[in-house]
């Protein structure tokens, strides 16, 4: 009896515990206290600016523009590109993705866990300070548009970030020229190309409350609800496609 | 063989007695190294993209500005960029250039140790930090001063631009915008990386710093009254306003910065570069080059 | 035991742009530990990624127990790879970092078999410091853990025993050893060849992306007729010796070393040994000690290197 006679025939694990076990591995090793501090402080801020809005002649308007330029344009994005982009690349800079790729998981587990890590530490950091931001400044019925499309909009950065995480080296700069360049500027400046961004999809959310004007027009809030969830999911495809074709260090 | 003919010869260490150059010497070198490295001079192709398409984001509004005004065959000024509004306009290329080339300079030497390196020579804190103070400005001025010079040689040459005195005018204005926004944002962005040892982290911090001021301080001033001196904080948008002014000309809109004196415009961009040089300084004097 | 390949490159090169790691390489590597040894930058962590799947080949094919480890991720419960980069995951304790492990690979009880493990390698489970406070040698026996904990057939060790000193080495070799006598096939990479020595005969050697040898390396040291072997003797008349051998023509250099040493230089190491007793018989010379200076690992490995 030898050890190949006796190797188990180790059944595949389960989808779930193998999941479980990337989810709690990326939250522990990318989700830093300094990070959550950094965001938090960001987060903040954002509650900061609704108090300021307290005396603005239209509150509820003043704060849903406030959502979107400073939440949807700074904080959500930024948020998501720091933790989205090195819970994967960290990895890959470290080279460290050895212990992850030569092991029986299917290869959408570790873009997928590296997407519920990055959205368990950016929605409750940004969405609820967001939320929180809209009571400050008096317009309630902001709170929850304002928290809605915060998740969706970090739901949807997280599949963008994820991937181009494990596509580009220096993933971060790639991002910050997404977010500044495509998603503050081009959606704002070109007619119709806010249906092509995220920020643009995520401030129609905002639309679910009355009277609030949308700038930016990408579409309407039921179609919101679809296109920023197949944004993300897109972005684990290509995630897990390029995940599979790595060459690994 | 005796031992009359052995010689013992030594091959140790010994000090360097000849003539040295002044430290201003090694201020150069690692100046012209560092810019070198953050535009990936040198260095494989892939390390020349990231400059490349900034630096082409930063240029695309001045080669669109002087195409169209070629192809038509007239300039019709509204339709123009103007070269006050340009550095406005490329607000977003300029942080993320910004982002790109500070982080780049200071943190692969702290995260390497090649800082301890650098301090064992004729290198102190302060001469490291002027050699990379020199090579960080002197990559932004690619980016604030040339889209403009660009477009003055452009429309000199096409025979649209000044001509006699009002270029060399138009030259120093050029300049005088141009190294003052190269100031703020080398100093602003090697503030921030000196808190970290990664380039990610200083790149977002870099950018947060330079937007995020902004976005409060106009909720503050346009929604809660505060008065528009508060402005001042907002640094990308009082250098735009800058740029204006030095060109002579006005930004439309009624942004709270509009208001506000000339002196106190360019003493607020001032402030931010010495608070930033400052901060750097600081940090750098206190920071352990141990590894 | 099946004598079948565990391990089969045919005709593998990898290249990087215009550079050739690895080139046309072909070996198969049965149960039994067998040494991939080579120089710096001569294609061994190359080829060692490429085995695991964890790089395609630009050319040919790599299989492992029959199944191709790149497009096929059932082969990784069959391997277990301990690799050469030093870096670990930094909240993680050794135990926690070899369960994890075990939990990728399914096990049904992935904490008794991360204690199991380190066990093996003299670790201990309870330690609740975290991997970056460990020395260099410890995190490397914790690679050796997690690399061994689903008990596989195939093991690939890049530079497992560096970090370690002398004592932990003679471990680490002594179970190594005890996991190829397993039938398990244990590829191992190293510097320290005269421990890789110890681990079994068998290498594969490669320089400059290509395959130099492979197979016993004693047997390729006799294959090398190329470079006369050299041999010591200490002898009470070297001179005499020396003389003889010479005019026998079964030596075709000579050196002598102090007052009773001759090295040796032979093309034909059989005959030597044939003829040295004899003719130190002739002489009236007493042997004191005769010994193979180049027959080693380290000697065939410098001949093939610096070809």
């Amino acid at each position: 009896m030898n050890a190949v006679d006796t190797a188990p025939a180790a059944a595949r694990p389960r989808s779930l515990v193998s999941l479980l076990a990337l989810y709690r591995l990326l939250l522990r090793t990318q989700i830093t206290l300094s990070r959550l501090l950094g965001i938090a402080a960001l987060g903040s801020l954002a509650v900061v600016i609704g108090l300021f809005i307290r005396w603005d002649e239209n509150p509820n308007q003043a704060a849903a523009d406030a959502v979107v330029s400073y939440g949807l344009g700074i904080l959500v994005p930024f948020a998501t590109l720091w933790l989205g982009t090195s819970v994967v690349g960290d990895l890959v800079e470290d080279r460290l993705l050895v212990y992850l790729w030569l092991k029986p998981v299917p290869r959408w587990q570790l873009p997928a866990a590296a997407m519920l890590a990055t959205i368990s530490a950016v929605v409750p950091l940004t969405a609820l300070p967001l939320a929180a931001s809209a009571f400050a400044a008096g317009a309630a019925d902001i709170a929850w548009p304002a928290f809605l499309a915060a998740s969706l909009a970090a739901l949807a950065y997280s599949g963008v970030f994820v991937a181009a995480g494990l596509w580009f080296r220096r993933a971060i700069w790639w991002g910050l020229a997404f977010i500044l360049i495509w998603e503050n500027v081009a959606a704002y400046v070109v007619d119709g190309l806010a249906r092509f961004t995220v920020i643009g999809w995520a401030s129609s959310v905002l639309g679910m409350a009355p009277d609030i004007e949308d700038e930016l027009e990408a579409g309407s809030a039921a179609m919101a609800l679809v296109v920023l969830p197949a944004i993300a999911i897109a972005g684990w495809l290509i995630a897990t496609w390029r995940y599979r074709r790595a060459d690994v260090d | 063989m005796t031992t009359q003919d052995a010689r013992l010869f030594d091959l140790g260490y010994r000090r360097y007695d000849g003539p040295r150059d002044h430290p201003w010497r090694a201020i150069v070198t690692l100046a012209g190294f560092t810019a070198r490295r953050v535009l990936g001079l040198g260095r494989g192709a892939r390390h020349k993209v990231l400059p490349a398409i900034t630096l082409a984001i930063a240029f695309l509004p001045a080669l669109t500005s002087v195409l169209f005004s070629v192809l038509t065959e007239d300039i019709l000024v509204d339709d123009l960029i103007s070269y006050g509004e340009y550095t406005f306009i490329i607000g977003s290329a300029l942080a993320l250039f910004a982002a790109l080339v500070a982080p780049e300079a200071l943190c692969p030497d702290r995260r390497s140790g090649m800082l301890g390196l650098y301090l064992a020579g004729p290198l102190d804190r302060t001469r490291y930090l002027v050699a990379k103070g020199v090579a960080v400005f002197g990559v932004m001025l690619l980016i604030t001063v040339g889209p403009l010079l660009f477009m003055l040689i452009a429309f000199v040459l096409a025979g649209f631009g000044p001509s006699g005195v009002e270029t060399a005018e138009l030259l120093l204005q050029i300049l005088a915008v141009g190294i003052t926004t190269a100031l703020l944002y080398t100093a602003l962005s090697m503030a921030v990386s000196s808190f970290t040892t990664r380039r990610a982290a200083a790149a977002i911090g870099v950018v947060l710093v330079i937007f995020v001021p902004a976005s409060i301080v106009r909720a503050a001033i346009e929604s809660a009254g505060a008065p528009n001196e508060l402005d001042l904080l907002s640094s990308p948008l009082v250098v735009a306003e800058l740029a204006y002014r030095i060109f002579g000309e006005t930004q439309e809109g009624n942004d709270p910065v509009t208001q506000l004196s000339t002196w106190l415009v360019a003493g607020g961009v001032g402030a931010a570069i010495l608070a930033g040089a400052l901060v750097c300084w600081l940090r750098y004097r206190r920071l352990e080059a141990f590894r | 035991m099946t004598s079948e390949p565990r391990i089969a490159a045919e005709n593998v090169s990898k290249w990087f742009g215009a550079l050739v790691a690895v080139s046309d390489v072909s070996f198969d590597v049965g149960p039994g530990v067998t040494a991939l040894l080579g120089p710096n930058g001569a294609g061994k962590s190359t080829m060692f990624r490429m085995l695991c799947g964890l790089a395609r080949p630009s050319k040919g094919t790599v299989r492992v127990l029959g199944r191709d480890p790149r497009t096929d991720t059932g082969v990784s419960r069959l391997i277990g790879l301990a690799p050469q980069q030093e870096g670990v995951f930094e909240p993680l304790t050794a135990r926690e970092f070899v369960a994890l492990s075990a939990k990728l690979h399914g096990l049904p009880d992935p904490w008794g078999a991360a204690g199991a493990a380190l066990e093996r390698v003299h670790l201990d489970p309870s330690d609740t410091r975290r991997l970056p406070t460990y020395s260099k040698g410890m995190r490397q026996r914790a690679k050796v853990a997690q690399a061994i904990v689903h008990d596989p057939p195939v093991l690939v060790l890049d530079e497992p025993l560096t970090g370690l000193d002398p004592r932990q080495r003679m471990d680490m070799v002594a179970l190594f050893r005890g996991l190829g006598s397993e039938g398990r096939c244990v590829i191992v990479s190293s510097h320290v060849l005269h421990e890789v020595e110890r681990l079994g005969s068998r290498v594969l050697v490669m320089s400059q992306g290509r395959l130099a040898a492979a197979g016993d390396f004693r047997e390729l040291r006799a294959l090398m007729d190329d470079r006369p072997m050299r041999v010591r003797v200490r002898t009470d008349r070297p001179r005499e010796l020396a003389g003889s051998l010479l005019a026998a023509g079964t030596v075709v250099g000579v050196r002598l070393d102090g007052a009773d040493v001759l090295e040796l230089d032979t093309a034909d190491a059989r005959a030597l040994s044939h003829a040295l007793a004899p003719v130190a018989r002739e002489q009236h010379a007493r042997l004191f000690e005769v010994q193979p200076l180049d027959a080693d690992l380290e000697g065939v490995f410098r001949y093939l290197v610096q070809r």
